[in-house]
């Protein structure tokens, strides 16, 4: 039985066969509610849950879990004398990665670590598959933390958001809030830097500003994987995976699920890419 | 030393949490208001009522009497039960005075006082990096204010108060800690619920709750951030403390009750503290005087802070590095050009090219460091080249030479860019754009082999006459499939001040039928002597 575990917070999406066949691996839900309605990350649909918004006509909010939800999992296996490497959705997005912080000081004694992934979806599962692997050949807690934050500097996320007003008004979008209400249809490529969302470019087309990301992504040759997620769209996000399979038919191509919590931020009709350079 | 004789009880503590949660029942929507720190997302003030309530209700319920105990369950219930960052920090102050009280069945004043420092102290420790000027800030505040209560032999209701004004005091100052409130014009949300937590405490300790039993269920409104949700009836949040107050609080509370809402009335051992929301914040003061003497009168419009904080979301953010100076005619034109992000925009166009000092005056009155020039036609050019000389390597010009190349440079400026990057970008995106305008003929010409007569109307692509037909429509139809290509995903079409709304609406969802495959989008331009502004991308 690994000395080392790993938990991972429910933004990350891990596949139900994954958590299944890894007794070390566990996930810490967010929640999303609507009015006084309230969920786990995976008990409800981004549909459903954009359905629910629409009737109630309130905004979907979110919330990192509580302390109690980190301990709940932690505690028994620092009881029980292992080494736990939590890893978050990107500190710039969520308090998830300052909360399980707090956890880590308040039951920890120094065998929590907490990786701020930057990112979000199969970005943070990726790394998760990168610590069991580790885990399983007996490296140090040290050395998986120390693997991770380099994995967390090459992976890089874009967004294109077919609404602002999902990132508007959860406080999400930064610098970019300057754009929500524009008379003109804009359409913004988005993407994390230093885990917060930010202006890539600014175009007229849906178009266009895919193909303005492909370009983007194209700068990055030496790729490990990549993500390509959607909202809701399927047919957009299968269109998009093709291209982007016909230009790296080489690389690993995975699909990055956004749950619930994510979807409450970014809204309806999002497509979005997670990958990592090769290190 | 009247301290080391009071006792508290498990009873007294859930008193304490009861009234908390009753009074942010009350106030969690203002809370949510002032949220601009860390994420401006409207629900600090919600985020903490959900906490408070998970612990209200456990606390409610449990078997337990010493007050170690009850603080123990309410410790772990919020730890459970904890929504946001807010919510988190909260926990961790439980978890403080969880600690302070453990194992004891009942505390004196000094005990708890120390508890509730501990509880701050945890606070703080649970933060990895603390900002000055958020809740943390207001905590200390409270701990130093409680901390010398204690000292002092104070009661424990005094203590309590003692520590809010202390809060207050660091509560007000936080706008000059952290610069994001201080442009909403608000003070730390997670501060000022913090104070209303021990507000509420104080309530609920000297038996003064107001309003119905804590409902768990159904009191839970979750405000909303709509601009137009904001309703407030009773817009002006008024506090203010009475000493030597000749009648007692359920007296001072009956008389201001039908004044407003959210009324807070908690009693110190010689003074009264009065929290009310009110549309008419001159008649309680005149009333209050009229019971002692008025100290520590605040009163604040709420409709404000809305107000600000909605203004600080919809300015344009960080635009003191570079700023963009472009030309319209045309107020429609102009109002686009703003929200897309120029400072500045100068009347002017075809007929009628704004002098060199226009640009000169518009460098000098601005406060960035660095403009880039739009200007958008031909004719004007000159005069930007002029005011370019003049003014040194202050000001870059984007040499666009009409108003949709303009708006395309607009759309791909980007803040986060140099200057360099984003003259290049712009450069290229302006010339990507498709042009063209429908107006009338003012003189007869030959065009194409055939004769134009004056009035008629003609589509016009860098000043050469391309198109042209009898009415508006068709040379807005002919003008649009002349230059049209399959990749095209949307026409833009800008009308003219000769237009109604309604008559460009019309013609435009008339061009919509023929050409199905692109997007049409209208806006209003309102420039003189074009009819239509014709843009292609």
């Amino acid at each position: 039985m690994s000395q080392i575990h790993i938990v991972v917070d429910s933004i990350g999406q891990v596949p139900d066969e994954m958590l299944a066949g890894h007794p070390n691996l566990h996930v810490v839900a967010l929640k999303v509610r609507v009015g006084d309605q309230e969920w786990r990350e995976n008990e409800i649909s981004t549909k459903e849950l954009f359905q629910i918004s629409q009737e109630t006509k309130q905004h979907p909010k979110t919330s990192q879990p509580a302390p109690g939800d980190f301990i709940e999992v932690c505690q028994p296996l620092i009881k029980a004398g292992k080494e736990i490497i939590i890893i978050s959705v990107s500190g710039g997005l969520s308090g998830t990665a300052e909360g399980a912080r707090s956890v880590a000081k308040m039951i920890g004694g120094g065998n929590i670590h907490v990786i701020d992934s930057g990112t979000a979806s199969v970005g943070m599962v990726q790394m998760a598959k990168t610590a069991l692997k580790m885990a399983l050949v007996n490296c140090s807690a040290r050395d998986i933390v120390e693997r991770l934050e380099t994995i967390v500097k090459a992976t890089h996320t874009f967004l294109i958001p077919d609404t602002l007003e999902y990132l508007y008004k959860g406080g999400r979008i930064g610098g970019a809030s300057a754009l929500f209400g524009s008379i003109l249809q804009i359409r913004p490529l988005l993407y994390l830097v230093d885990g917060r969302v930010a202006v890539m470019d600014k175009v007229r087309t849906k178009q266009r500003v895919v193909n303005r990301m492909l370009d983007e992504l194209k700068k990055y040759q030496n790729l490990e994987y990549i993500g390509v997620g959607h909202i809701d769209v399927p047919e957009e996000g299968e269109a998009l995976r093709k291209r982007i399979q016909e230009m790296y038919p080489e690389t690993l191509i995975l699909p990055a699920k956004i749950g619930s919590v994510l979807g409450a931020h970014l809204g309806p009709g999002l497509l979005g890419l997670v990958f990592q350079e090769k290190i | 030393m009247q301290g080391k004789t009071e006792w508290l009880t498990g009873n007294d503590f859930r008193r304490m949490i009861l009234g908390a949660y009753q009074t942010f029942m009350r106030e969690h929507e203002h809370i949510n208001s002032l949220n601009v720190f860390p994420v401006p997302d409207g629900d600090t003030g919600t985020n903490m009522l959900l906490t408070l309530r998970a612990v209200a209700q456990a606390v409610k319920e449990a078997p337990e009497v010493g007050i170690g105990p009850l603080s123990k369950r309410a410790s772990d219930s919020a730890i459970m039960g904890a929504r946001g960052n807010s919510g988190v920090i909260l926990s961790q102050i439980f978890r403080g005075i969880a600690r302070g009280l453990a194992g004891k069945d009942q505390a004196t004043s000094s005990e708890v006082g120390k508890a509730f420092q501990y509880g701050v102290l945890y606070a703080y420790r649970a933060v990895s990096k603390p900002v000055e000027g958020t809740i943390l800030t207001v905590a200390k505040g409270i701990a130093k204010g409680a901390h010398r209560a204690v000292r002092d032999g104070l009661d424990f209701m005094d203590v309590l108060s003692e520590a809010i004004k202390a809060g207050e005091v660091e509560l007000e100052k936080t706008p000059d800690l952290l610069p994001i409130l201080k442009s909403a014009g608000v003070v730390d949300a997670g501060g000022k619920g913090l104070i209303v937590f021990l507000s509420g405490c104080l309530e609920g300790l000297s038996g003064e709750s107001s309003g119905p039993e804590a409902n768990f269920d159904s009191n839970l409104r979750v405000a909303s951030l709509e601009y137009t949700g904001v309703d407030i009836t009773h817009p002006y949040c008024t506090e203010f403390l009475v000493k030597h107050c000749s009648i007692n609080t359920a007296e001072v509370r009956k008389h201001l009750l039908p004044m407003g809402d959210s009324l807070v009335v908690a009693a110190g051992s010689d003074v009264m503290k009065v929290h009310i929301h009110t549309a008419r914040p001159g008649v309680v003061l005149e009333s209050a005087m009229s019971w002692g003497t008025l100290h520590d009168i605040k009163i604040d419009n709420m409709a404000d802070q809305h107000q600000q904080r909605h203004e600080f979301l919809d300015e344009v953010p960080g635009h003191s590095q570079v700023a963009i100076i472009s030309v319209a005619a045309g107020q429609g034109l102009a109002d686009i050009m703003k929200q897309m992000g120029a400072a500045t925009v100068i009347m002017g166009g075809q007929t009628m090219n704004p002098p060199v000092e226009d640009f000169i005056g518009a460098v000098h009155r601005g406060n960035s460091e660095k403009y880039i020039i739009l200007p958008n036609n031909k004719n004007i050019l000159l005069a930007v080249g002029q005011a370019q000389k003049l003014l040194g390597n202050r000001v870059e010009i984007v040499p666009t030479t009409n108003v949709p190349q303009g708006l395309a440079a607009l759309v791909a400026f980007n803040v986060n860019l140099s200057l360099q990057d984003n003259i290049v970008r712009m450069t290229a995106r302006s010339k990507e754009v498709k042009a063209a305008a429908v107006t009338r003929a003012v003189r007869d010409s030959v065009v194409n082999g055939h004769t134009v007569a004056a009035g008629k109307y003609i589509g016009v692509q860098d000043n050469k006459v391309i198109v042209d037909a009898d009415d508006v429509g068709a040379a807005l139809r002919s003008m649009v499939e002349f230059l049209l290509d399959d990749e095209d995903e949307v026409v833009s079409l800008y009308y003219g001040a000769s237009l109604t709304k309604g008559e460009a609406q019309v013609l435009a969802d008339d061009l919509a039928v023929h050409l199905p495959a692109v997007q049409i989008e209208l806006y209003l331009g309102g420039q003189p002597h074009y009819d239509f502004i014709i843009s292609i991308e």
